[in-house]
């Protein structure tokens, strides 16, 4: 049996995850740029700097991922169906339409797809199209979670 | 007493289980009692945790409501660095932090107060703890319910 708030913490745990590595990377950070700390074998200062500066969208698509994974255990439960294959965006507007919980508000419904686009944007960066708006890892955790806790508290 | 810091297996996870379960029922207890006598409604669900130490096993969660306000006692593991267990207390639905409960030696403690910058490496423990019980347990709730 699936647990909402199992779902919920993983959300909250890469999110404050995320804050633990991004601080423990930017302490480290400086006495590995001058070579007081030991980079790990095979890597160089380029790629502490990438890592710094991607901590927050790394977190972001686990985020992203713990989630997905909630609403696709959600769907699987109700349709009964484990070879579904719906899209993501569909999968969202369906959880929405989904009449057991709380009712889920087209504005947090929105909130959600606008998080979808910009972890899309960070996975599948392309240069055919505009970027969407950047979403803070703190503002995706709340989205997400918003929610994931209008889902029934097992299913 | 086990460590959270103990990285060794422990002698009797059943024990030591049991023995959490029995904190945690009675946190969760009172913390339920002091919320209703301040007005919240309350709800208690169940959820499952994972620890490598104690194995699988189901812990109970509170839920307070109180308005438009909704804060969720949520235990995190028995074992954790520096304390002998931790529950956080959050708003939901977005789950911001509110605070955090360590037992710490024998009893207790309530980590609370102005976040601190994510980025900044000042840990948890360093912000002031309050002692558990009921006047700051009403105070945080309290202050929930006005501030949202």
């Amino acid at each position: 049996m699936a647990e909402r708030q199992a779902f919920i913490d993983r959300v909250k745990g890469a999110e404050r995850e995320s804050y633990v590595v991004a601080a423990a990377v930017a302490h480290y950070r400086p006495f590995a740029l001058v070579g007081d700390a030991q980079l790990p074998t095979r890597t160089s200062p380029r790629d502490l700097v990438a890592a710094a500066d991607q901590v927050e969208s790394t977190y972001l698509i686990r985020m992203w991922a713990e989630f997905e994974t909630a609403l696709r255990s959600y769907r699987r439960h109700i349709t009964r169906d484990p070879d579904d294959r719906i899209s993501t965006r569909n999968l969202i507007d369906w959880t929405a339409g989904v009449k057991q919980g709380r009712a889920i508000s087209a504005d947090v419904r929105d909130d959600v797809h606008e998080v979808r686009e910009y972890r899309n944007f960070l996975v599948h960066e392309r240069d055919d199209q505009a970027p969407p708006a950047a979403v803070a890892i703190e503002v995706a955790r709340t989205r997400l979670n918003t929610l994931l806790h209008c889902l029934p508290i097992q299913w | 007493m086990a460590t959270g810091e103990a990285r060794s297996g422990i002698d009797d996870p059943e024990a030591v289980k049991a023995e959490w379960l029995g904190r945690l029922g009675s946190l969760v207890d009172e913390v339920e009692g002091w919320a209703r006598a301040s007005g919240w409604r309350t709800r208690q669900i169940a959820k499952t945790v994972k620890e490598r130490r104690l194995g699988t096993y189901r812990v109970p969660v509170l839920l307070m409501e109180k308005d438009t306000v909704e804060v969720v006692l949520n235990p995190v593991a028995r074992f954790v660095p520096g304390a002998d267990g931790a529950v956080d207390l959050y708003v939901a639905p977005a789950y911001d932090d509110i605070a955090s409960l360590y037992f710490e030696g024998d009893h207790w403690v309530v980590h609370y107060g102005e976040r601190p910058d994510p980025l900044a490496t000042q840990s948890v423990v360093e912000i002031t703890p309050h002692p558990y019980g009921e006047h700051t347990i009403r105070a945080i709730l309290d202050g929930m319910a006005v501030n949202g």
